[in-house]
């Protein structure tokens, strides 16, 4: 053999060492882009700027001083998941059919690196705008809250919530990129499915109601995280209560990773268009068995809680007593007082509702107490001949007035024809003094120190990245 | 002067008949919406070997060398590349490098990150791929335009970085489709030196796509010529032009002179007709009675036609047999095949 021959050889004898997994070099390449090459840093600038906007709005527009803080921090956290959401389907979109349009595809995919490789690494790239815009959020809701454990509550089912939608907007614009022969055509279909996800809100409203349009806006994921945010935050609601809401966006999710992962990933093509969807091995065909699985058990959730015992009780009188008799608070403070329910006739009582009722005396208007309390209502199964039951309730001080609020017993009528008489307690004489609220002056510093850090940080970034660069080159030619 | 070409070639690229191929097509077929892009492509190639694919727009040459890189599966048939199937195309994209007719560059990228990248994903580390990497630009003569933004090389420094780019991964066989296109003369001739380079000294097949049919000439040593997804002429290069000749001499005499010559060359014998080329008053063709002894580039016609000429002192412009030149052979067998 000759020596060059050899020399040959020995050069396609392989690489050496323990190289990096294709995915992660894929991910390292398109984060550098992402990051270093400018695009990341913009963006990150313009979701601070509209923080900041949102924010500067909340603190100085007369009419949202009627929201209270946690409302505000609800609108924040929903301005944040959607520009997340948002930004998500865009990058996705961008991810295969901006490669196509650049000609830039056609030399990844002649690479030996598994197609599903090279989407897992371009998913996390994309994927990765999300976190750095929650960690800006973070900011804005630690100057904003009212409270830490509004606080506590928002970053947890905002984080879980934002990322599930982040998750699944990214991989649903990576879907339709991976799908589409153009650019164009790729954010322009990605833009029209978001818009179809918030259609539903804007429906009439009687449109969102009864059976078929409370599933529409329950399956919507989108809708669904709305509702589900605002209920634990600005409601107070709890988990069991609204848990079948977060059912959506994971089953979304699930589903879009699935079908990205498994079925378009592995058929990625350089002209785009549908994959074999049937060439389906076994590993894939029961990890899609197990999704739809998982889908079905998480939609069969909300129909199995909604479940209640039917009863037909008669309802004779019953006497209802209350711990406090006033109360001065401050806008945005809590407190606590109990009720007890008595059965004070000589048959059992079956199916009470104890509901409680707030008053504006200065404006002569009944309040909706369920902005004022998780437990607008509670209800009471059985009670026998001179039982008592206590019952507990939080409220909520919202808005600075004068307010009462006092309790209604009201049980179950016999049949159709027949009627009852509630009964109601006395009154919690309750008076808010009003509070300041969102500080502008508090608020503009942090919208400016974040907007302006990040502005630099991108910046030192550009300048970082030019200096490895032979700019001279620039001289030459530029197309 | 072809001789010479073709004999230059044959000694740049020379491969040893007794190797097996390292790469064999068999049959490859392939249908767009059901209308046929490649007919039962066929071919083998050494190693060292320069294979060139020749034909009109839309003949096919992408599409079969999409399909030899594993962008396109196949309809049918089947080719190896180094003794791997075709059934196995991540192991086969180990074994070849290939420049894209459009090889798009990351904007933000310099010459040494881009060829870096791509050697990690053939399973460098960061390393050995950066070392590779500065080896290649130094292959391609780009070693002083290292850490320049690909964005601003020229068009011939980026085909050259899209060579090394395929290169990256010491490749089997080499995929070029359309290498030269948009480049000036000089830019095609130092491409066309280093195509030549790799092959000799990689001991690398070279499979090259283009339309300048001289480029196919000087440097390859078979060609396959496609029209409408069928091969309608493979081999060795002199066997093609051979295929495509007619026994033909083109003569280029003045004007004045034109219609005397004609005279005279129809007088001679074994001449079949004497007519003017086309619209032109002053190039005649002169087609011969098909014999051994009679064919264009046989000297003794030649002779002849010459002598009456010169004796008969009608000034002779241009001499030349029609289809000596890939180019004649190229535009015949494209027309018959109509």
């Amino acid at each position: 053999m000759s020596s060059a021959k050899q020399h040959v050889v020995e050069r396609r004898a392989g690489p050496s060492g323990s190289a990096a997994p294709g995915w992660w070099v894929v991910a390292a390449r398109e984060l550098t882009d992402l990051w270093l090459g400018g695009k990341g840093p913009v963006i990150l600038v313009l979701f601070s700027v509209l923080l900041g906007l949102v924010c500067f709005v909340f603190a100085t527009n007369v009419e949202l001083a009627l929201f209270t803080p946690k409302e505000l921090m609800w609108m924040l956290l929903q301005m944040a998941y959607m520009a997340g959401a948002v930004i998500g389907i865009g990058m996705g979109a961008d991810c295969f059919s901006g490669e196509r349009d650049r000609e830039t595809l056609e030399g990844l995919l002649l690479t030996p690196t598994r197609r599903t490789q090279i989407v897992v690494g371009k998913f996390l790239a994309a994927f990765s705008l999300w976190p750095a815009c929650a960690a800006i959020s973070v900011l804005y809701f630690v100057k904003l809250t009212p409270d830490n454990e509004i606080l506590m509550i928002t970053l947890l089912w905002g984080g879980v919530c934002g990322t599930l939608l982040a998750v699944g907007m990214t991989g649903l614009g990576m879907i339709v990129s991976a799908l589409s022969n153009s650019n164009k055509v790729s954010m322009s279909v990605s833009l029209a499915i978001f818009l179809i996800f918030l259609l539903p809100a804007q429906f009439r409203g009687a449109a969102q109601k009864g059976a078929v349009g409370k599933f529409v806006q329950w399956a919507n994921p989108l809708a669904a995280v709305d509702e589900f945010t605002e209920k634990l935050i600005v409601n107070l609601r709890t988990l069991q209560e609204y848990g079948n809401y977060l059912v959506p966006p994971i089953v979304f999710t699930v589903l879009v990773l699935g079908v990205l992962f498994l079925i378009v990933g592995p058929g990625l093509r350089l002209d785009g268009g549908v994959p074999p969807l049937f060439r389906w091995r076994r590993g894939r065909a029961a990890a899609a068995a197990a999704a739809a699985g998982l889908m079905v058990l998480l939609a069969a959730l909300p129909t199995m809680a909604a479940q209640q015992p039917a009863s037909t009780a008669a309802q004779p009188p019953l006497q209802i007593s209350i711990s406090m008799d006033y109360k001065q608070a401050e806008a945005g403070d809590k407190f606590d007082f109990d009720t007890v329910v008595t059965n004070a006739a000589t048959q059992k009582v079956s199916n009470v509702v104890v509901a409680m009722n707030i008053v504006n005396l200065s404006k002569g208007e009944a309040v909706d107490p369920e902005d004022w309390s998780p437990e607008r209502t509670q209800y009471i199964e059985d009670l026998q001949p001179g039982q008592s039951t206590t019952l507990s309730w939080k409220v909520h001080s919202v808005f600075a007035g004068n307010y009462l609020v006092y309790m209604a017993v009201i049980p179950k009528p016999a049949g159709p024809k027949d009627t009852i008489q509630p009964v109601a307690s006395n009154a919690i004489h309750l008076t808010i003094k009003g509070v300041a609220r969102v500080n502008p002056g508090g608020m503009m510093p942090v919208a400016l120190a974040t907007t302006g850090g990040l502005s630099l940080g991108a910046f030192g970034l550009h300048w970082f990245r030019r200096r490895g660069i032979d700019i001279g080159g620039s001289r030459l030619e530029i197309p | 002067m072809l001789t010479n070409l073709r004999s230059g070639a044959a000694t740049s690229t020379k491969t040893s008949s007794t190797e097996s191929p390292i790469l064999v097509a068999d049959d490859l077929r392939k249908s767009y919406e059901g209308r046929p892009a490649l007919r039962g492509l066929t071919f083998a190639l050494q190693a060292g070997g320069l294979l060139g694919f020749l034909g009109p727009n839309g003949a096919g040459k992408t599409t079969a060398i999409r399909i030899l890189t594993t962008v396109f599966p196949p309809d049918s048939g089947h080719f190896s590349v180094d003794g791997t199937s075709s059934d196995y195309p991540e192991r086969i994209r180990r074994k070849i490098g290939v420049l894209p007719e459009s090889l798009g560059f990351p904007k933000h990228l310099t010459g040494l990150e881009f060829l870096t990248y791509f050697g990690r994903l053939y399973g460098r580390t960061a390393k050995e791929a950066k070392s590779n990497a500065r080896m290649l630009l130094q292959e391609v003569n780009l070693q002083d335009r290292a850490n320049s933004l690909v964005r601003t090389y020229s068009r011939g420094m980026r085909q050259r970085l899209g060579i090394a780019r395929a290169l990256v991964n010491d490749p089997v066989v080499v995929f070029l489709d359309e290498p030269t296109l948009g480049l000036d003369p000089a830019g095609q001739h130092e491409l066309l030196s280093m195509i030549q380079r790799i092959a000799l000294n990689r001991r690398a097949g070279v499979v090259l796509s283009s339309h300048h049919l001289s480029e196919i000439e000087r440097i390859c040593d078979q060609v396959v010529i496609l029209r409408s997804g069928q091969v309608i002429a493979s081999g060795s290069v002199s066997h093609v032009v051979g295929q495509g000749q007619r026994n033909v001499i083109r003569i280029h005499v003045p004007a004045p002179s034109a219609a005397r010559a004609r005279q005279l060359l129809e007088a001679l014998p074994n001449i079949k007709k004497v007519v003017f080329s086309g619209a032109a008053t002053d190039w005649l063709e002169v087609e011969a009675v098909d014999s051994a002894e009679t064919t264009a580039l046989n000297g003794h016609l030649a002779n002849r036609l010459l002598e009456t000429l010169i004796r008969a002192e009608v000034p002779i412009l241009t001499f030349e047999a029609e289809g000596g030149r890939l180019h004649d052979a190229f535009l015949r067998l494209t027309q018959e095949a109509k």
